[in-house]
């Protein structure tokens, strides 16, 4: 940690340093260390990158699988004794049961069970459920119900709560004041994410999610944990302190005032359930803010080689307002 | 003539659904904002957010436009009958809207951050001069809106502590505006969230999911801990929170003025 703020106090006046009239003032937050590899404990000289299995999908297996959920898990009690449906979509087999909806994802194998009825719906409960208990009940529902996942390679993150609320408006639709206003949990989601060799994989990818309703009890799944092939050869990664003065020599010319990274991941980005992908290779991640009401801008940058990485566009050309006018 | 060109063309080029009740979209979005002479800081993935949500959007209702940096404007949000106000014939001309840019709060009021133009020079617009979805016989009606559904996919857009304050005189002033989608706390420019609006069009469009459903699922699919959040009205507090809970995307205005608000949030 000493280390972490001596970094960040000879980066700040780097920054100063390299800002001028037209440049922007790029800041360290004290908090903007997340998981890089000094924090995690792992060593710089060598971390491996790994070759990802090319994901052969079959409808049948799909079919089989779903079949086997709605049979079994608590998640689908609603799809037991509901005609089946499929939908074959362009990169996704949809199979639903009454509210129970399964999809798994072409290219990824990515797949998820929802009772839809209940997602992100409050239900009746006696009690607020105990942490420990909805702990309890995500845990041995992923070793139920989810095959194919080390041990070693899944850590519990935490729990994000879906909540609810409500107030009524008098005059113009202002709230009225002193009015009562009750906020209450919707819905649980038990986080779990994949570390290989120590390393965490972030992005959409590689993941597991349990829903719990209000109640605590499982209302569905979603599971990205595509199978690796082979680990390939390991090499020496930069250091956190690199990437920031890469940021700082990037950022010399942008034409805003200034820029305060908070955030600063170090992992391997795994990509979404409908994309395809081969291989795992560490990069640090790496957020900003231009100030209080800015995006929270983000960089990757492959931690091999300290570049940036420019990832493929999706936009597509504007509709011309100004020669409609 | 020229206003009506973006229906034209989105009618011309086939991308719009056939189907008869099929809903009109648009959606806007900024990336470079010094190219408009605004210094909010440029971004990197707002306009794939946006072309993708219409892409997909497009399989089941009609593209009526989407427009990128400096042909999205501030103006296009608010009321036409205000000074330079351009929502008519733009952003209140649609039933679902997408923006995607900066966005802050203060107070109580909501800004946006799209792009300045020649006949609006603010570079945001902000929650009190907007009149969305308005009925003929209410204010500003010379125009009367169509906006149902308002995604914004920026900071601070539905902020658990205040949206209330900030988006129900926003719903008294519109009888068709029924739902705002939107984030607590900042949101993220990155490439793990470009596919948002367009998992939130597969789930609320394609796979008929409850909008509270789509769009909390469609920001759980990402990892930057972004926090969705979500608010709708009623009549009541069971109407309310009902609309919140159980509205889709196929639902239609009732015309009742609102005296409650639901909303929901991500935490944690």
């Amino acid at each position: 940690m000493k280390i972490d703020m001596k970094v960040l106090g000879a980066l700040v006046a780097l920054a100063c340093v390299a800002s001028g009239a037209s440049a922007a003032q790029v800041e360290f937050d004290r908090e903007a260390l997340r998981t890089t590899p000094e924090r995690l404990g792992i060593g710089m000289g060598g971390v491996a990158s790994y070759e990802l299995a090319a994901y052969d999908f079959d409808p049948q297996a799909a079919q089989k699988r779903a079949r086997e959920l709605f049979g079994k898990s608590p998640a689908a009690a609603k799809a037991r004794g509901a005609r089946v449906e499929t939908v074959d979509g362009k990169d996704r087999l949809k199979i639903s049961a009454g509210p129970v909806e399964y999809e798994m994802a072409m290219r990824s194998g990515g797949e998820y069970l929802l009772d839809l009825s209940r997602y992100a719906i409050a239900e009746p409960a006696a009690k607020v459920p105990a942490s420990k208990d909805l702990r309890a009940t995500s845990d041995a529902y992923v070793k139920a119900f989810l095959p194919g996942i080390d041990a070693k390679e899944i850590r519990f993150v935490g729990f994000k709560r879906i909540m609810d609320s409500a107030t009524e408006l008098g005059a113009d639709g202002v709230p009225k004041p002193g009015a009562a206003t009750t906020s209450t949990v919707a819905s649980y989601v038990a986080l779990y994410e994949r570390r290989l060799a120590g390393v965490p994989v972030f992005g959409p990818g590689e993941r597991v999610r349990v829903y719990l309703g209000s109640d605590g009890k499982v209302t569905g799944h979603s599971m990205v944990w595509r199978k690796v092939a082979a680990r390939l050869d390991t090499r020496p990664v930069v250091s956190t302190r690199e990437i920031q003065k890469v940021l700082v020599e990037r950022h010399a010319k942008n034409t805003a005032d200034r820029i305060t990274v908070d955030r600063i991941y170090f992992g391997y980005l795994a990509q979404g359930r409908y994309s395809e992908q081969a291989t795992l290779s560490p990069v640090y991640h790496v957020g900003f803010v231009y100030g209080p009401e800015s995006k929270r801008v983000f960089e990757t940058f492959d931690a091999y080689t300290g570049r940036l990485i420019e990832f493929a566009r999706r936009d597509e050309p504007s509709d011309d307002k100004r020669a409609q006018r | 003539m020229k206003r009506i060109l973006p229906a034209i063309l989105g009618a011309a080029f086939g991308l719009g659904a056939a189907s008869a009740h099929a809903l009109d979209a648009g959606a806007e979005s900024v990336e470079n904002y010094s190219g408009c002479g605004c210094n909010s800081g440029n971004l990197s993935y707002t306009n794939d957010q946006t072309s993708m949500f219409m892409s997909r959007i497009g399989n089941w209702h009609n593209r009526k436009f989407r427009y990128t940096d400096s042909s999205a404007w501030n103006s296009d949000m608010v009321e036409d009958e205000l000074a330079g106000g351009t929502d008519y014939p733009y952003g209140d001309t649609v039933h679902i809207l997408f923006l995607s840019g900066h966005g802050g709060l203060s107070g109580n009021t909501y800004n946006g951050y799209l792009c300045k133009s020649s006949n609006f020079s603010g570079c945001n617009y902000n929650t009190g001069s907007v009149y969305l979805g308005e009925r003929s016989g209410q204010a500003k009606s010379t125009h009367p809106g169509s906006l149902r559904f308002l995604l914004l996919a920026t900071c601070y857009s539905v902020e658990k502590t205040n949206a209330a304050d900030v988006w129900g005189p926003v719903f008294w002033r519109g009888k068709n505006f029924m739902y705002v989608m939107g984030y607590t706390g900042t949101s993220a420019d990155s490439t793990t969230t470009d596919e948002v609006g367009e998992d939130f069009a597969q789930k609320a469009a394609g796979d008929k999911w409850t909008l509270k459903q789509a769009w909390f699922w469609a920001i759980e699919d990402w990892w930057v801990n972004d926090t969705g959040s979500l608010i709708s009205h009623g009549t009541s507090s069971s109407n309310a929170t009902y609309n919140r809970d159980q509205m889709k995307i196929d639902a239609t205005p009732t015309g009742n003025s609102p005296s409650w608000v639901a909303w929901a949030w991500h935490e944690g």
